[in-house]
């Protein structure tokens, strides 16, 4: 029989036990051994205190507002809801000419606003050997031309992040699993003494996407790879980036404390559409 | 221009919207709870839930329909929690567990008998005072109490929403819940329900 570790009594006390036998186990345990049996008191107590004595706070009606607000007028709580352009030309005191100068003030600030999303072309401020940018986009040529190979072939996200931690990745690297995307493997690199995680995914159609992570204290704090500010800010900011070129589309978005940069030869709204709310 | 106009009149965004007002928006209780509790303050509560729900807009078609929406917009803010105010803060909290650990042998009642283990005696204490224990909780910890505890996530939810094993999922919990004991003991010591020297090993 296996040795019972203590935190067992904590599934126990939160249902997780669905083995009858283990079940039993554990409360025999509990009933012999002293130390199990306050143990289990305690995570009991806490279990309840908390569940029944945390109070449930309504979001303040200001709150609610403010966040409803921002996400714009046409989504509304209650009544009917109506687009906001329906509801404003339904106002007598619009002509149509007032109509027209309104429409064209708000194409001209949208096309506008997209030239300036377009101006922001972080590429062209990456340069150097150990940049992120310009590695992952070489790695992904490499991958490519067969030149580099996984060291770990596996579809399972576990078994990849487990290869990370036992081949030194000393930070938490993420491996998501994603809809239409198959994981293929992985490959851990080393610079400066450090290793690095870096996973592969194969689409529908056999394209390839790379995926390369990095914590971010190894660029802000350790500077083993850089990456220009601007980029580091704008993710920060909760953006994503992607740029095209050479066929190939490159794409920066952060996944907790990583940064992370994809590469892929798919369809750059596909790839923008599964890897920038990873 | 005027094909652009037709496309901005023939769009799909009130019907996006609808969806997202019926999907997610009723959400937004937990997702604020959640925010009180992992900011530890009302001011940057609003703001991270007004992030995550302009994310969420932002994103909306990304969203696997049919799926839990709730989870997803946990998710969100979780990692706008850790982008937005932990972004200063280069390295996650580190937490000397053994001396946690020490303190709560130190503490841990020698019979199940024992006062300490009575709720009542923790009864008197104020929603403030549990909300800034659980607040005090290493980010990790406070996580797994919240949505164990008070929004009823399975291990296997958890472990899915923080990205690590059911193990690690347990085991935290299981810290967590020792660590919120040593804390709610001595509230309830200060407050005098527990006669803090009596009772221990």
């Amino acid at each position: 029989m296996m040795e019972l570790r203590k935190d067992i009594v904590t599934a126990l006390v939160d249902g997780e036990i669905t083995d009858t036998t283990l079940k039993q186990e554990i409360l025999s345990k509990i009933e012999s051994d002293k130390d199990f049996a306050i143990e289990f008191k305690v995570q009991s107590l806490i279990k309840d205190i908390v569940k029944e004595k945390v109070e449930w706070k309504k979001t303040p009606d200001k709150v609610r507002a403010k966040v409803l607000k921002s996400i714009g007028s046409q989504t509304k709580v209650t009544g009917v809801s109506k687009s906001f352009l329906t509801d404003f030309f339904e106002k007598p005191a619009f002509s149509f000419a007032t109509a027209f100068v309104v429409i064209l003030a708000i194409v001209l600030i949208i096309l506008n606003r997209t030239e300036i999303v377009e101006k922001k072309n972080f590429a062209i401020e990456q340069s150097g050997n150990d940049n992120m940018f310009i590695q992952a986009k070489n790695n992904f040529n490499s991958i490519l031309s067969g030149k580099l190979a996984p060291q770990l072939t596996s579809a399972n996200s576990e078994e990849i992040k487990n290869f990370f931690s036992t081949k030194g990745v000393k930070y938490s690297a993420s491996v998501p699993n994603l809809k239409d995307w198959k994981l293929l493997g992985a490959v851990v690199s080393e610079d400066k003494g450090e290793k690095f995680a870096h996973h592969v995914y194969v689409g529908k159609n056999g394209e390839l996407a790379y995926l390369f992570q990095v914590d971010e204290s190894y660029i802000s704090t350790h500077a083993i790879v850089t990456l220009s500010d601007d980029l580091v800010k704008y993710l920060d900011a909760g953006n994503c980036y992607t740029s095209e070129a050479d066929g190939s589309v490159t794409l920066f978005t952060k996944l907790d404390n990583n940064i992370c940069a994809i590469v892929s030869n798919g369809n750059p709204r596909e790839i923008e559409k599964s890897f920038c709310s990873l | 221009m005027f094909a652009f106009l037709f496309a901005l009149f023939k769009s799909d965004e009130p019907k996006a919207n609808a969806e997202f007002e019926r999907e997610a928006v009723p959400h937004m209780d937990a997702l604020y709870n959640f925010a009180i509790k992992m900011t530890g303050d009302s001011d940057d509560a609003s703001d991270l839930l007004q992030e995550t729900y302009l994310k969420a807009f932002r994103f909306w078609e990304n969203f696997e329909k049919g799926t839990n929406c709730k989870a997803w917009l946990f998710r969100i803010m979780k990692n706008t929690f850790i982008n937005t105010y932990r972004k200063n803060k280069k390295e996650p909290d580190k937490v000397d567990y053994e001396e946690i650990e020490n303190f709560y042998e130190n503490i841990k009642p020698s019979s199940t008998d024992s006062a300490h283990l009575e709720k009542d005696i923790y009864d008197n204490l104020l929603d403030d005072e549990l909300s800034s224990a659980i607040s005090s909780l290493p980010e990790d910890f406070r996580t797994v109490i919240l949505l164990c505890d008070i929004e009823g996530y399975t291990y296997e939810e958890i472990a899915d929403f923080v990205d690590v094993p059911v193990g690690t999922v347990r085991s935290r919990l299981h810290r967590a819940r020792k660590m919120l004991f040593t804390k709610l003991y001595d509230y309830a010591g200060d407050k005098g329900y527990v006669n803090k020297s009596k009772d221990k090993r």
